[in-house]
């Protein structure tokens, strides 16, 4: 376990940073590649005498971290599930984090998850309810934690609110942060017809904390194309086009590039991570 | 207007089950159709938890090929829903689904190659025992050797089988292309985690059937009495060689005494 006389790399800085997958360990063991921070996946951590625990160890030693949840399921009706956040908890307090996030989502029902990040119908019931799980979440951390817009393949009828308005009011009635996922608001613009500037327009830009790229897939169902958050591939033109918007609206934020599936070389993400610091460097000297 | 659960629960029935009708008036269908978005999120699910699997058991889907493996990966989600949002542990009773399923067909060694599977994943998330003090052992007096309690590592799993699983695992790994004989045998395999990686190694069926008396908090006088009867007359069973084998494939960590008590 980390004594308290351990130094560590700080805050996670506002610049470009990488996934960690469990292939690429043995590079950061061995070789300690050059990128400002990194993220991690929660819950592939949550077997604290685990091999990949052991590695985290000594590899948070040489870079600022992050924490990313994929299965706490804030939305999902009922009690959150206390033996999951009690594990979220021992993680954070061994590892030391400088940012900790979770989704805007849902992903069990009757006791049964789904492991997914399924989205929310909009309405003021679901806004109470995930508000008030993330209030309990944070009270229970002692801390502020990042809320991350997912993407989505439908919308339901009940909704009543406009999805950038309802994580907005999340973000206000909770005080969570944003993790703004840029390609999450492509593939949910491209899916819903809806312009995914007005999305990024909508989002109180202090409230952001981070910021998501990834690669998505193009699916056809009965000749139906539909975009699906894959993270199997380069972050597409579209989105860097869309995060040199959100630069622009934002400002520079700590900024992923997150990729799971089909994983390529660490190579491939360090260079898609200096694309993305190229970008954020450029927007800084414009706004200078 | 549908309560948040209802509508949840109506989604969880329709991406696992197939139960796609009591959702279809709950969705809009405007870019995409409804019932199209119900099929991109049953695909999902089908995904998420084939490859939760394949993570697990890679040795199970390259023996039995990528459609087998989704068939039995959708089946097996539906008959054992995941009930955790961490995934790591997904797939801890697949051994007994396959069981269920292949034990009389040619694939009749699965369920143990697959238990072998988990054994390797178990060890890679246990904390890591440290080895038997062998100079402790080699101070208790003879006259109390029979009165030792030997103790299983919690990072190392005894797997037995009457195919030859480890030569199939091996065989299996990337890169492997060579033939298994599988009527050459019973194997019977360690799996331990050693400095921070996963070993596998044989034992005898005599070492074997030491380790599972000694799994039942036998005395080594209690299991070698038991070994004895079981061996019956004419066959001589070593039990240094025996135990030699447990200790230095790590499946034995440590050893208790009535009096005095030593332990790693």
């Amino acid at each position: 376990m980390v004594s308290a006389t351990i130094e560590r790399p700080g805050p996670v800085p506002a610049a470009a940073g990488i996934g960690l997958r469990g292939p690429h360990h043995s590079q950061f063991l061995t070789d300690a590649p050059s990128v400002a921070w990194l993220e991690a996946h929660s819950e592939n951590f949550f077997a604290a005498d685990s091999i990949a625990s052991s590695a985290l160890e000594r590899i948070r030693a040489n870079y600022p971290l992050s924490l990313h949840g994929v299965g706490l399921s804030l939305g999902s009706a009922g009690p959150l599930n206390q033996e999951h956040l009690a594990k979220l908890g021992r993680l954070i307090e061994r590892f030391e984090p400088g940012l900790v996030s979770e989704h805007l989502c849902w992903g069990a029902a009757g006791g049964y998850h789904l492991n997914d990040l399924l989205p929310l119908p909009y309405t003021e019931e679901a806004l109470d309810h995930m508000a008030e799980h993330i209030a309990q979440v944070q009270d229970f951390l002692g801390r502020q934690i990042l809320v991350e817009n997912v993407s989505s393949y439908m919308e339901f009828k009940d909704s009543t609110i406009p999805e950038w308005e309802f994580l907005a009011a999340v973000s206000a009635r909770s005080g969570c942060g944003i993790l703004l996922d840029i390609n999450n608001i492509y593939v949910s613009a491209s899916n819903h017809g809806f312009r995914a500037t007005d999305y990024i327009d909508a989002i109180p830009a202090d409230k952001v904390g981070e910021i998501h790229l990834a690669g998505h897939s193009v699916q056809v169902y009965e000749d139906q194309a539909v975009l699906v958050d894959t993270h199997d591939a380069p972050v597409c033109d579209d989105v860097w086009a869309l995060f040199e918007v959100a630069l622009q609206k934002i400002g520079p934020r700590p900024t992923l590039i997150e990729w799971d599936s089909e994983l390529p070389p660490l190579t491939v993400l360090l260079n898609e991570a200096q694309r993305a610091q190229d970008m954020m460097d450029e927007a800084h000297e414009l706004a200078a | 207007m549908n309560s948040l659960r209802s509508l949840q629960e109506r989604c969880y029935r329709a991406f696992l089950l197939g139960e796609a009708e009591p959702l279809l008036p709950e969705l809009m269908s405007r870019e995409i159709p409804a019932p199209i978005s119900i099929q991109v999120y049953q695909n999902n699910a089908r995904e998420t938890y084939r490859k939760a699997l394949a993570a697990n058991y890679p040795v199970v889907e390259r023996l039995v090929g990528d459609d087998c493996f989704r068939g039995f990966a959708l089946k097996y989600m539906r008959d054992y829903p995941s009930t955790s949002g961490d995934l790591q542990r997904f797939g801890a009773t697949l051994p007994d689904f396959l069981c269920e399923h292949y034990r009389d067909s040619r694939f009749a060694y699965l369920p143990d190659v697959a238990r072998l599977e988990w054994a390797v994943e178990e060890v890679q998330l246990s904390r890591e025992s440290g080895p038997l003090d062998l100079d402790a052992l080699s101070r208790i007096e003879p006259e109390h050797y029979t009165e030792v309690r030997f103790h299983r590592s919690e990072s190392a799993r005894l797997i037995c089988s009457p195919y030859p699983i480890l030569s199939i695992w091996r065989t299996n790994q990337p890169g492997q292309e060579t033939e298994v004989d599988l009527s050459s045998g019973a194997e019977h395999v360690v799996v331990r985690r050693h400095a921070g990686s996963v070993q596998l190694n044989l034992i005898d069926s005599a070492a074997a059937s030491l380790a599972a008396h000694l799994g039942d908090a036998e005395t080594l006088e209690e299991a070698t009495a038991a070994l004895d009867s079981e061996f019956g007359d004419g066959q001589s069973f070593d039990l240094t060689t025996a135990l030699q084998q447990l200790t230095g494939t790590g499946l034995l960590s440590r050893f208790t005494l009535e009096q005095p008590t030593y332990s790693q």
